[in-house]
């Protein structure tokens, strides 16, 4: 401890440049951090999804519908606790940049199936009463300030023509990492609005368990069972369906590695230049220090806390920032990342980042001041 | 009579410039008693700051033996050799050699990190040398804020903070103007007595010279005059 006011008095010896290089080293930490973050946000629902819920859809697509017959067999199966029908309605609220996530839902199975989507059971009843209700999530509500009572159009495109749907209650994700980002509405308010060869047609099932456990043998189930049927099914996990979901963006956790190798290499480069530069100006005052019985070691070992102090306030400045874009992200593009969370996985690898970077970038200032020799620097000075 | 703090054994120091030899110690020899004061002087090259390097353990000699403050230097390893200084030496440079980003308290402390001693006894005892240097009332002035016979001051305040028994000083007074200089001989002067420091100047100063107890002539890396016959006697 009694050498780092050394430390710090030297990392801070020419300013600027110290500024700079912290300031270079915030920006990769903050790229680093969000690009990590922007994989959580997506893999956020695959780590929600509960191991007790399976989704049952088309076997050829997710966009082929399925029977709403198929409901009742399903629910008929042992080891099945809850089935609902939902549908993926698309559509935009006024206008396209005020997208979000709409389904159609057999309410009265989905939420008992989704207990995280909190809402008040006074606004559910009347959510229930009213054909045209919905349920908004938080986010989307304080986005748009929408009120419980109001009556909001939707622009439909899956399912054409103006919509119109009244808010009956606001729920609250009461899971941490709960999408609040999403509205449902009656699947019955959907299906009556259809023509009538596009009616009875259901998107997936959401089927509840009464076991994890059964899930293998439930798949095979469900899916035996409609084997030899027009509308086959392909029946997985809920966690396996989100996983499906992520998968069709692309491989986006090989773009963001690789986006996040560059920055890191890049960051080195920084440091190990502002590290080479320093100890290349201190040839003299590390031979006074050895003069002064520092050891070559000791000397080097300052060099590398120097550096390593740079990378860590470059880090406390990057994660700070990086918090705050979480939060901006989180609100301004809620429908495109309903959650943007800066985890501690993330703050704790850009800090193993930083610390080893600053560990290798301080390595060669430190072969240095071992290699320097009392006299020769003298010699140079002189 | 007290016991020899330095004893130098037929030492040579041969430089290596490419292909070329270059020698600037030739078999010299030269014992130094605790508490004396001398002054090293001769011409440029003639091997006044090696053979002060060599005492100061930061050079090593080509042949010879090396023994101070009952060590035998030259056969010390780089880390033994940096903890020996610490305990034993204290440097002055001409250039004074402070840390621009340190305080005068803080340059003074530098040494005494190297220490055991807990923060209070650090301040003391860099309150002592700065004390001793006259310098008690310029602890939070960085060197930008000296002048160079303060500055000089400082460095040896830092020389002297870890008490060690040898201070050795390569012209110490080379770079200050009359009145700095005379002031700092006069320190030395009074660590040498009051204090019983050995001290071992290289000058090229005539009048510094004559501050110290004995002088020492070199000359093409052997000692002359005096020198040579303090050594004979």
């Amino acid at each position: 401890m009694k050498f780092l006011h050394l430390v710090w008095r030297n990392a801070l010896r020419n300013k600027r440049r110290a500024v700079l290089t912290v300031v270079s080293i915030s920006v990769a930490i903050v790229a680093i951090s969000v690009l990590n973050s922007v994989l959580h946000s997506f893999s956020a629902a695959v780590e929600i999804a509960d191991e007790a819920r399976m989704v049952v859809r088309n076997q050829v697509s997710l966009i082929f519908p399925l029977p709403l017959a198929y409901r009742q067999r399903i629910a008929a199966m042992p080891g099945i606790k809850g089935v609902a029908a939902a549908n993926w309605f698309g559509g935009v609220y006024r206008e396209r940049k005020n997208f979000f996530a709409k389904f159609a839902v057999d309410a009265e199975s989905y939420f008992p199936i989704y207990p995280e989507f909190g809402v008040k059971p006074k606004e559910f009843k009347a959510f229930m009463d009213d054909r045209k209700g919905c349920i908004v999530g938080r986010k989307i509500a304080n986005l748009h300030d929408f009120k419980v009572g109001q009556t909001i159009p939707i622009l439909g495109d899956i399912f054409p023509g103006d919509w119109e749907f009244n808010v009956r209650g606001i729920y609250d994700g009461l899971k941490p990492g709960t999408d609040e980002t999403t509205m449902f509405f009656h699947w019955k308010y959907l299906d009556e609005s259809m023509p009538v060869r596009r009616q009875g047609q259901v998107g997936f099932y959401i089927v509840q368990l009464e076991e994890p456990s059964m899930a293998a043998s439930l798949v095979k189930t469900i899916d035996s069972e409609f084997e030899n049927s027009a509308d086959q099914t392909l029946t997985e996990t809920e966690k396996a369906f989100q996983q499906g979901f992520v998968k069709m963006m692309g491989n986006i956790e090989l773009l963001v590695r690789t986006i996040g190798s560059a920055v890191v290499f890049t960051l080195l480069l920084v440091a190990a230049n502002t590290m080479a530069m320093a100890a290349r100006e201190r040839t003299t005052e590390i031979a006074i220090m050895k003069t002064l019985g520092f050891s070559g070691l000791g000397v080097a070992a300052l060099l590398v806390a120097e550096s390593v102090l740079l990378m860590f306030a470059g880090w406390a400045a990057g994660t700070a920032v990086s918090w705050l874009m979480c939060r901006a992200i989180e609100t301004g593009f809620s429908a495109i990342f309903p959650v943007f969370p800066l985890k501690p996985e993330t703050m704790a690898l850009s800090f193993a980042v930083a610390i080893v970077t600053g560990v290798i970038s301080g390595l060669f200032p430190a072969f240095h001041a071992i290699r320097t020799t009392i006299v020769g620097a003298m010699r140079q000075v002189a | 009579m007290s016991e020899a703090i330095i004893r130098v054994e037929k030492i040579r120091k041969v430089y290596h410039r490419d292909a070329i030899e270059i020698p600037v110690l030739d078999g010299l020899s030269l014992e130094v008693q605790g508490g004396e004061f001398i002054s090293l002087m001769g011409p440029s090259g003639s091997g006044k700051t090696t053979l002060l390097n060599l005492l100061a353990g930061i050079d090593r000699p080509t042949e010879g033996s090396v023994r101070v403050a009952g060590y035998e230097i030259s056969r010390l390893s780089e880390g033994e050799l940096a903890a020996w200084r610490a305990a034993h030496v204290g440097f002055i440079f001409q250039l004074y050699n402070l840390i621009p980003v340190l305080t005068a308290f803080e340059n003074v402390e530098l040494p005494l990190l190297l220490t055991r001693l807990s923060k209070k006894e650090r301040r003391e005892h860099v309150m002592t040398a700065l004390e001793i240097v006259g310098l008690a009332d310029r602890v939070k002035h960085y060197p930008r804020q000296l002048s160079g016979g303060q500055e000089q001051r400082v460095a040896i305040a830092r020389a002297i903070v870890s008490d060690p028994e040898l201070l050795l000083a390569d012209e110490p007074t080379g770079d200050l103007d009359a009145r700095s200089a005379e002031e700092i001989l006069t320190l030395l002067q009074r660590l040498n007595r009051e204090f019983k420091k050995t001290i071992v100047m290289v000058t090229h100063d005539p009048h510094a010279a004559e501050r110290a107890s004995r002088q020492v002539h070199l000359d093409k890396g052997v000692l002359t005059g005096n020198g040579a016959a303090a050594l004979k006697k």
